[in-house]
């Protein structure tokens, strides 16, 4: 804050020298509002919809709806339950199959999807490419497709009877692959995530690229490095930050999983009631109506997600130090 | 930063003025505001022609304004939305609910008793058998608006094809027409299995007899595992085993693969379902989606496990109810009332929605006329609805207080099954299980039957 002040003192703006020193009092007396009134529609907006969600969630989680015995044909009381939401979700095996998956699904489908990233980015800032921004539109536009979109969309070529590429195989006398069976289907979504957020990561690792200093270039090359030498010494390096920023999204994208698996669920026998987390949580809340339940397993979702990312955050801080 | 202190009311007008848009934003608007004392009331279903009986309902009731919505009605989409919407303090004022969602509906408090709103001067007009599923306790939910009693819609051009003269008058005779069609191709179904599609297995187990849910004294009964059910779940079994009905999940009732698959019937190209086991209602459905076959079609009873009989199951069947938490429960129930006993009303019901109707007088207008689409088996067409008249309900079939949850159990199962390879049987026990302890832990009473 003080070089900032000095900076500001020092440049010629004399008007804010003057006003400054006309009226100390008055700015001061205020000084400590500005920043609160500037945040204060984020905090709103925040507090509205994130918050207070939250907060509500978590509340109704302790809660469940009751009958007294018998036959239950008359309204149920709302009771509390204290933790027993939690228990019995920590007890589901359905819960902890959904995490499965989308640890499998996170260990294979990030790095593959980062290294495409990473090598596409590179090829972009490289002096070789030509139509530099025409490639790079071209991969970032299935980012601007919406998500379930972008399930309808392969969904189409994974349903055997439309599907053009199980055509292709029929018309070489080749058996189709079952894009939506039990073996298969992880992928296939896997495929679509992949498809959908290349783009986005590229971008996001070309832009750090566009920020490294050319003088450092220009430093490697008076060095004697190549342009894979400068890719793997300077580049990489530079950007880790922006890496570091694109896997946490990953992260907490997969374990997230909902749409893909959603849209498919209705040509896929393979996808279940509990195959990720967070149609776990759909299925008991809006397909069982159990709000409460539904409640708790949110929260936990929450939770386990907060856990990983703080984990990642501080494993990978870490390495940047050493 | 630097700069602000010059203008602090402009600044501090900015901010709170984006401050106060955001809250505004966020609180948005709500209700359109009732005029000069019209009662505004929302009604829900998932028939397309609503809007035109409201309408009609409007013209009459200057007093009362009826706003119908069209909600989508695919498997956990329309009560989930409706749960959901009542528990939200959002929901309509009166909804269509299937009969076999009316004890789930009942087990939340969600429906408005109507006995103190005269349903009792109208009951002599409805089929006391619809009525009967509208009664719990004393109480009375909704206006029976059709039933679903089951019977078979078959392409009898496709069956011809396959050299069977006549429908399947037994299961023992359906298992063996659905060898003989498939044998036309291997692109040839005599039915998908659609393991989500609880209700219609559901049927078919009520037909067979076999009764899932039953009350003893203050207790539930759950029989999903009794050898009855077993047997009706090891007749399917054999016929997925042997690849004779379509278990593809694009293919399942009412999916766009299944659609196009009833109308494949006018080309044989493409995967072929040759008839659905269906209920009454299920008439506009095969009229809807195979439109490039028309007179080619058919309507027998359901195949019997006796032959001679004349058994069926029900699949669906609804009625008007009105939703509790409305705030003009009189008009509501005004309006449930008249829907289903105004000539007008019932006769968008019967020749545009293809009800099979519960009000007994519109019952005799829909039994008088020939469809000529169904023509498959009658030159000119069948009469759709005496096939189903004739058939006898197999009684003593219950539903339970949480049906959304034994649907989500039993779909999921099958689909472990199909997916897998499993047999059907072999889920029943876990299907069970899971009912008898939802049960339990709503604090409700259940015992197993078997």
């Amino acid at each position: 804050m003080a070089t900032q002040t000095e900076h500001v003192a020092a440049s010629p703006v004399p008007e804010a020298i003057t006003s400054r020193a006309a009226k100390p009092r008055r700015t001061l007396s205020l000084a400590w509002i500005w920043p609160y009134l500037f945040i204060l529609p984020f905090l709103l907006v925040f507090v509205t919809f994130f918050v207070a969600p939250f907060v509500y969630d978590i509340i109704q989680s302790f809660y469940a709806e009751k009958h007294a015995g018998g036959l239950g044909l008359s309204p149920p009381k709302v009771v509390w339950v204290g933790l027993d939401n939690y228990v019995q979700a920590l007890h589901d095996p359905g819960l902890w199959d959904g995490f499965w998956r989308v640890f499998v699904f996170g260990i294979v489908q990030i790095p593959v999807m980062m290294v495409l990233a990473l090598l596409i980015a590179l090829l972009m800032d490289s002096v070789v490419i030509r139509f530099r921004s025409f490639f790079r539109l071209a991969a970032f536009v299935p980012y601007a497709v919406p998500g379930v979109v972008a399930a309808i969309l392969w969904g189409f070529f994974y349903t055997p009877g439309i599907s053009p590429i199980s055509q292709a195989f029929r018309s070489a006398q080749l058996t189709p692959p079952d894009f939506l069976g039990p073996s298969t289907i992880l992928w296939s979504i896997a495929n679509i995530s992949t498809w959908v957020y290349l783009g986005y990561n590229m971008l996001i690792f070309f832009a750090a690229m566009q920020a490294i200093p050319q003088e450092l270039y220009e430093a490697a090359r008076i060095d004697g490095l190549t342009e894979v030498g400068i890719a793997r010494h300077i580049k990489i390096p530079m950007i880790f930050p922006a890496m570091r920023l694109g896997l946490l999204f990953s992260i907490i994208g997969s374990i997230q999983l909902f749409n893909e698996p959603r849209i498919l669920e209705n040509i896929s026998g393979a996808i279940n009631e509990h195959f990720t987390p967070n149609i776990f949580a759909y299925n008991i809340a809006y397909i069982q109506s159990n709000y409460y339940y539904g409640g708790a397993i949110a929260a936990l979702i929450g939770f386990i997600t907060f856990v990983f990312s703080f984990a990642f955050m501080t494993l990978t801080q870490g390495k940047k130090r050493g | 930063m630097q700069h602000a202190p010059h203008r602090p009311i402009f600044a501090i007008g900015t901010a709170l003025l984006l401050s106060l848009s955001f809250l505004l934003a966020a609180c948005g608007t709500s209700g359109g505001g009732s005029s000069s004392g019209v009662v505004n009331l929302t009604f829900w279903s998932f028939n397309q022609q609503i809007t035109e009986q409201a309408a009609a309902f409007n013209a009459t009731h200057p007093n009362i304004h009826v706003t119908a919505l069209k909600e989508p009605s695919g498997f956990g989409q329309y009560y989930p939305k409706v749960l959901a919407a009542i528990k939200a303090g959002d929901a309509p004022d009166v909804a269509l609910i299937e009969y076999q969602y009316v004890p789930t509906f009942v087990s939340r408090g969600a429906l408005v008793d109507l006995t103190p709103y005269g349903a009792n001067d109208v009951k002599s007009q409805f089929d006391p058998g619809a009525w009967s599923l509208e009664s719990i306790n004393g109480a009375f939910y909704g206006y029976p608006q059709d039933t679903g009693p089951e019977g078979l819609f078959y392409d009898a051009k496709t069956f011809a094809k396959a050299g069977i003269t006549s429908p399947p008058a037994t299961w023992a005779d359906y298992a063996t027409d659905a060898a003989k069609i498939h044998a036309l191709g291997k692109n040839y179904y005599i039915s998908a299995f659609s393991a989500t599609n609880t209700g219609w297995f559901q049927a078919l187990e009520w037909q067979a007899g076999a009764l899932w849910f039953s009350t003893s004294g203050n207790s539930w009964v759950v029989n999903v595992n009794s050898a009855k059910s077993q047997q009706v779940a090891a007749f399917w079994d054999n016929l997925i085993n042997k690849g004779l009905v379509d278990t593809t999940a694009a293919d399942g009732d009412f999916q766009p693969g299944w659609n196009a698959g009833l109308d494949n019937n006018a080309t044989g190209k493409g995967t072929v379902i040759a008839s659905w086991i269906s209920a009454v209602w299920g008439q506009g459905v095969v009229k809807g989606d195979a439109t490039h076959t028309t007179g080619q079609w058919a309507v027998a009873q359901e195949p019997q496990w006796t032959a001679g009989n004349h058994d069926a199951g029900a699949w669906g069947g609804s009625g008007i109810s009105v939703i509790a938490g409305t705030k003009h429960p009189k008009e509501a129930a005004e309006f449930a009332q008249w829907y289903l006993t105004d000539p007008a009303s019932l006769k968008i019901g019967v020749n545009e929605i293809g009800w099979y109707p519960s009000n007994l007088q519109a019952r005799q207008t829909a039994l008088s006329t020939p469809d000529p689409f169904f023509a498959g088996a009658t030159s000119g067409g069948q009469i759709v609805d005496q096939t189903f008249a004739n058939e006898n309900l197999v009684q003593g079939w219950a539903f339970p207080p949480d049906l959304d949850a034994v649907t989500n159990f039993q779909g999921n199962d099958f689909n472990t099954a199909i997916t897998n390879h499993l047999s059907l049987v072999g889920q029943l026990p876990n299907i069970q299980n899971q009912i008898i302890s939802d049960l339990t832990s709503l604090g409700i009473t259940a015992t197993a039957g078997s």
